[in-house]
């Protein structure tokens, strides 16, 4: 079986893994370089449990080869933020309630980080399209764009980290 | 359909970065080779196993896949993303039913992944960038080792997931003509959450003077076998002062020239019933652009 090698840029680190053409980016990240905060769902990009920035831009992890990510920057939520210093946007999402069961919350964060990044300020209805490709079907979305939406407030401040947080 | 986790499919990777060295690929590999661009449609495939390619062959490192350029015709390079072409649309109002198209995709990482040209090649009856070209007249340059030509979009496809392609031909280009004055559109789809895949969809380009519809051109999707222009009633409108009464025989006509069938996703009376009201909100929305532009 042929095998590629592949160099892919993980939150800011260079990492290499050998795979064969079959495989997902998902896979590739879970499986080879463990990066369990990305989640398989659906597999099929309906839930966008898996998201990552690649390039810049959110994708599903599960329809994207792992050689075609070759060369390419990926963030998953790790490079968002981690339990020890936490992103605002992280933060935004415990205050509101933003999390049930927490399986699509990886992959809402990762999009709306992406979205934040693109569209500092957005509104209510750019929130809802930023994150119209992750499915929760625990907490009808209203604490998940209400905490987009502090998160965007405080960015506009000019605070990058809240003080009462 | 029930495996979505693995690819059972052992096979080859390759990523040609010109055109000359697709083209080889795909006659020395024939029928075994698969093209994959943006992914969304072939790795689910990869993973039903309705494919099942020897050689998957990745065309966006082919530079020339991947631009947009204008010279009063359009030009989209096949692996341009949606969301890059969307994009372009924004900035452009006279491809107003393609915005209207691409946004109504939704899911954010599809239309970053997705290419103008896998939407196409896949040729789903219910495409919705498909049924905006259709009617912003697009057409596309097909190459292949022994030559290229340019086929219409409505000859393009000849089926459900089916089109004119040859073995060994490429999509590389779609190609948009200048839109005439005073023209306005619009696409409008219906399906059960924003998003979705449409249940019926339409597009509408319309040339007006300000009270009568001077030419138009009419696509529906999901309603048949491919998305279609509907002539009849494109014709029976032609020169017409637009009123109530014009816009309901237009829909009766509609309702009439469609082939719906009962799928999953809705029942061929529901579609019948319900092309004629998308219809005549789309192309009162094409209508108002018209209408706007000074």
């Amino acid at each position: 079986m042929t095998t590629y090698p592949i160099d892919i840029k993980v939150n800011g680190e260079w990492k290499q893994a050998e795979v064969t053409a079959r495989e997902t980016l998902l896979d590739a990240l879970r499986n080879r370089l463990r990066a369990f905060e990305v989640k398989d769902g659906c597999s099929q990009g309906d839930c966008g449990a898996c998201t990552v920035i690649l390039a810049g831009r959110p994708v599903n992890a599960c329809l994207t080869l792992a050689v075609q990510a070759n060369g390419k920057e990926v963030t998953t939520l790790k490079g968002v933020g981690t339990s020890e210093q936490p992103d605002p946007l992280q933060k935004s999402f415990v205050e509101h309630g933003a999390i049930q069961c927490g399986f699509c919350t990886p992959g809402v964060v990762v999009s709306a980080k992406a979205l934040l990044e693109a569209n500092p300020c957005p509104n209510r209805e750019e929130i809802r399209e930023g994150i119209s490709g992750n499915l929760c079907r625990c907490t009808g979305y209203t604490q998940i764009v209400e905490a987009i939406e502090d998160a965007a407030a405080q960015g506009r401040g000019g605070v990058g980290e809240r003080e009462d947080a | 359909m029930g495996n979505t986790r693995i690819l059972t499919r052992e096979f080859e990777y390759v990523a040609p970065e010109t055109m000359p060295e697709l083209l080889a690929l795909l006659d020395r590999h024939g029928p075994a080779a698969t093209i994959i661009a943006g992914g969304t449609d072939v790795v689910p495939q990869l993973k039903y196993e309705t494919i099942s390619p020897d050689y998957l062959i990745d065309v966006t490192k082919i530079a020339e896949l991947c631009t947009v350029r204008r010279d009063g015709t359009l030009h989209i390079g096949a692996a341009v993303k949606l969301r890059d072409v969307k994009a372009y649309c924004r900035d452009h109002e006279i491809y107003a039913c393609l915005d209207d198209a691409l946004g109504s995709i939704g899911q954010v990482q599809v239309v970053n992944m997705g290419t103008l040209g896998g939407n196409l090649c896949t040729a789903s009856p219910a495409a919705d960038a498909a049924l905006a070209l259709l009617v912003l007249e697009a057409q596309v340059r097909l190459i292949g080792s022994s030559g290229e030509r340019i086929v219409a979009l409505d000859a393009f496809f000849r089926g459900p997931k089916l089109t004119c392609m040859e073995p060994g031909e490429v999509l590389a280009e779609i190609q948009v003509p200048a839109v005439a004055d005073h023209t306005g559109s619009a696409f409008r789809k219906i399906g059960r959450v924003a998003g979705d895949i449409s249940k019926i969809s339409c597009a509408v380009a319309v040339q007006s003077d300000g009270e009568r519809c001077l030419s138009c051109r009419i696509g529906m999707g999901a309603v048949g076998p491919t998305p279609m222009r509907m002539p009849g009633v494109e014709q029976l409108l032609s020169g017409r002062a637009i009123d109530t009464d014009v816009m309901d025989e237009a829909a009766d006509r509609l309702a009439a020239d469609i082939s719906p069938l009962t799928d999953a996703r809705s029942t061929e009376f529901y579609r019948r019933r319900v092309s004629r009201v998308l219809f005549k909100d789309t192309f009162d929305q094409a209508w108002k652009r018209v209408q706007r532009q000074p």
